[in-house]
């Protein structure tokens, strides 16, 4: 009776060198990891769910650019001032995301927990994007839903500092859609509101173990949002670069939460002097 | 033993067949409403809840339905898509698209299937953080097919029970 012989006996009995087998299995290898080198890229959006696919990951590329390359929108850039003082502060509108909204809990504005100066959603999320225009805020004061250029043809501020990207859009919007949804709002609280000064804030940076935001991503984003203050007529804070650590990310003792995005009080305090400092006269 | 092998896969096949058909069921369904008059009746079923108002144009792009948005647009007539009023407080969303041929039903619905894996993917995360009660509504996502109309719903259970039977009763070819 003949004996079934294993396959490996039957490749060696057939003369295929074991060297052959060890340099393919080698160089099978040196792919992966080359692979895998060259996958890694820092914080990332998870994408990964057992029933779900991939999701569009067409957003906000790494900005490769020279970094000695002038950016042509630079000039929208409020440049530094003397502190303008609190008088200066206490006329400021804000808006925007839960980054906004914690200047509220983080007692950082006058009248602490009361402050009249944030306009927040009632979940503070605020993501930018094609409904951006319809997403109602609390009017302060009122207390009414109501969008943000509905609040702001009826508070008619001074000063109204928009912050927005860290929800939704620099993660989830190309640089096409990014600008038209912010130059769309814009658009619409200078139709309500034609005398108010609209300042664009950037970004804020997150930290290096942020899972679902990047740096890079967001500094490319910034520069959409300059873009957009460039063609809208605002001005654009960039309120990010005193957040920042020597390697771009969000200085540790800034942030309070796990998730490597919110903000602490001291981190508040260094965001209102800069704006202070950098004022829009 | 390979005759009952035989009429086994014989039922498995029929039963397969009688599925899709049920599934699909193309000629059972109208073709001459438009998706405003579809969203309409589910609108109509869902009142008394969340209230509903329609999207902008710019909600079918590239960002929130990929590089297919275009064939997306070049398959459809018509189409309508409905998100909360209070869409920061709730997640809340559903659409119908009007297919113009039937033979590009599949494809639509292909499109639709990734936009929800998208959205379930994206949003399942931020939401955990601000509005986590909303979970179940994304990870509840469905996709219906009726006739040349292919029509979503990201809501509860029992508002997608009330959205699927609306549509379909408003499509039924009447006998």
């Amino acid at each position: 009776m003949t004996q079934k012989k294993s396959k490996l006996y039957t490749i060696a009995e057939n003369g295929i060198p074991y060297l052959i087998l060890t340099s393919v299995a080698l160089a099978v290898l040196l792919v992966i990891c080359t692979v895998i080198l060259f996958s890694v890229r820092g914080c990332q959006a998870d994408t990964t769910k057992p029933n779900g696919k991939p999701a569009d990951t067409t957003a906000a590329t790494i900005d490769t650019g020279t970094p000695t390359t002038p950016d042509p929108n630079d000039s929208v850039i409020l440049p530094e001032t003397d502190d303008a003082g609190q008088a200066y502060q206490d006329s400021l509108t804000f808006v925007g995301d839960s980054l906004t909204a914690h200047l509220i809990n983080r007692e950082a504005l006058t009248g602490g927990k009361t402050t009249q100066q944030v306009w927040r959603t009632e979940n503070n999320m605020l993501n930018l994007n094609s409904e951006v225009t319809s997403s109602k805020i609390i009017l302060p004061g009122t207390g009414e839903l109501m969008t943000i250029a509905q609040a702001a043809k009826t508070a008619k501020p001074s000063i109204l500092i928009i912050t927005l990207g860290t929800d939704w859009g620099v993660s989830y919007l190309n640089e096409t859609d990014f600008k038209a949804c912010y130059s769309g709002l814009i658009n619409d609280v200078k139709e309500a509101s034609p005398s108010t000064k609209i300042i664009l804030q950037s970004i804020f940076p997150v930290t290096d173990y942020c899972p679902n935001l990047s740096n890079e991503k967001i500094d490319t984003a910034n520069k959409w949002v300059k873009a957009v203050a460039a063609e809208t007529g605002c001005r654009y804070l960039d309120t990010q670069s005193v957040l920042k650590d020597e390697n771009n990310n969000l200085k540790a003792e800034y942030c309070n939460s796990s998730d490597g995005i919110h903000l602490g009080a001291n981190a508040y305090v260094v965001i209102l002097e800069y704006i202070r400092t950098h004022a829009y006269n | 033993m390979k005759l009952i092998r035989t009429a086994a896969l014989f039922l498995a096949l029929l039963t397969l067949s009688i599925s899709c058909v049920a599934c699909t069921d193309k000629g059972n369904y109208r073709d001459d409403l438009t998706s405003a008059d579809v969203i309409l009746e589910l609108e109509t079923a869902l009142a008394g809840g969340n209230g509903y108002t329609p999207v902008s144009d710019g909600f079918i792009s590239s960002s929130n339905w990929g590089e297919e948005y275009t064939s997306l647009l070049d398959a459809v007539s018509d189409w309508e898509i409905r998100i909360s009023e209070n869409k920061d407080s709730n997640v809340d969303e559903f659409g119908v698209f009007h297919v113009k041929n039937p033979d590009r039903v599949g494809e639509v619905k292909s499109i639709v299937d990734s936009y929800i894996a998208t959205q379930q993917l994206r949003m399942t995360p931020l939401l955990e953080s601000y509005n986590p009660d909303e979970i179940p509504k994304v990870e509840n996502a469905k996709v219906l097919v009726c006739g040349n109309y292919v029509i979503y719903t990201i809501l509860n259970t029992d508002a997608t029970a009330k959205a699927q039977n609306a549509c379909k009763d408003a499509l039924k070819k009447a006998e």
